[in-house]
């Protein structure tokens, strides 16, 4: 399986998603954001990051380039797409994915390890490794992480567990870390899952995350 | 023709700004005891091409409202547009 990774002016977690990606012996494509998407490709990643410096608002330049148009019409087309932190902050600009993320609450950027909880009532392509309301750590890094939405949304498919957490409250409606499309191939996450990959990391969970691409390209 | 349009955009009413809050409280605590509230902007000085002055508005507009401004959280205003160049 080859899944690219869109790299943009700013990005600083590209490397660290090719590392997982290959870990799991996939082979990982860069893919630089004025380029298009090759055809070959299974999947992709918009990596953690700085993409244009968070000018305006962070994700919303990176959102009009070549490489993520491709990925909105693949998307329609049932393609997986992951967005981390950063990645997230983009699909959301992009309209892939409902809300905004603004200033964490605290105006503070946290950076640890949280406690999240899984949420299958809604389809998502990359929770099938995990059981309902399951428990997991990963880590986070963000001083933009705070969802909002101008409609009513139920369907979260990962939360921040009971809050508060030791340090940290971004403030997120709902407690919103992690939201899926409604036909659950596009998943944009605030916390890293690329950063719990190895045994000598803090946890394992991020690669149960990354997996969800092999249940995408099965449909 | 060369016009300059002023954009301010600024935050929903009700939506938190977690900065403008911190301004506010570091303000009272360095003695501005009467300051009550604070609301943070941005201001973009944009600079435009065109025939006519509506036109350029028009745009401007368009740009505001497909770029600077998110309507989930943000709002935006043409604070002055003027013609600098026939």
């Amino acid at each position: 399986m080859k899944i690219a990774i869109i790299r943009f002016p700013g990005s600083n977690c590209d490397f660290d998603c090719g590392k997982a990606i290959e870990h799991l012996g996939w082979s990982a494509q860069y893919v630089w954001h004025t380029d298009s998407i090759p055809e070959d490709i299974d999947g992709a990643i918009l990596p953690g990051g700085f993409s244009y410096g968070d000018a305006i608002r962070p994700g919303v330049l990176a959102h009009f380039s070549p490489a993520v148009t491709d990925l909105k019409n693949k998307a329609i087309q049932g393609f997986p797409i992951l967005g981390i932190c950063n990645g997230m902050q983009i699909l959301c600009e992009s309209g892939l994915l409902p809300g905004v993320l603004d200033q964490n609450k605290s105006a503070q950027f946290f950076c640890g390890e949280v406690e999240l909880t899984i949420d299958k009532t809604t389809a998502c392509w990359f929770t099938q490794e995990f059981k309902h309301e399951e428990k997991i750590k990963l880590p986070v890094a963000h001083g933009y992480g705070r969802w909002l939405t101008s409609h009513e949304y139920t369907s979260v498919t990962l939360k921040y567990s009971t809050l508060p957490q030791k340090f940290f409250d971004n403030g997120s409606t709902l407690n919103v870390a992690g939201i899926c499309n409604h036909t659950g191939n596009v998943f944009g996450l605030m916390p890293h899952p690329e950063r719990a990959v190895f045994p000598w990391m803090s946890s394992q969970d991020g690669i149960k995350i990354l997996k969800g691409f092999s249940y995408a390209t099965r449909r | 023709m060369k016009a300059e349009v002023t954009i301010l955009v600024q935050r929903n009413e009700g939506v938190l700004d977690p900065q403008s809050s911190a301004i506010t409280h570091s303000a009272q605590t360095i003695g501005f005891f009467s300051l009550e509230k604070l609301s943070l902007g941005r201001t973009y000085i944009t600079q435009w091409n065109g025939t006519t002055l509506e036109e350029i508005q028009t745009l401007a507009k368009d740009f505001a409202e497909k770029v600077l401004c998110n309507p989930v959280i943000e709002k935006f205003t043409i604070q002055e547009s003027k013609i600098i160049e026939v």
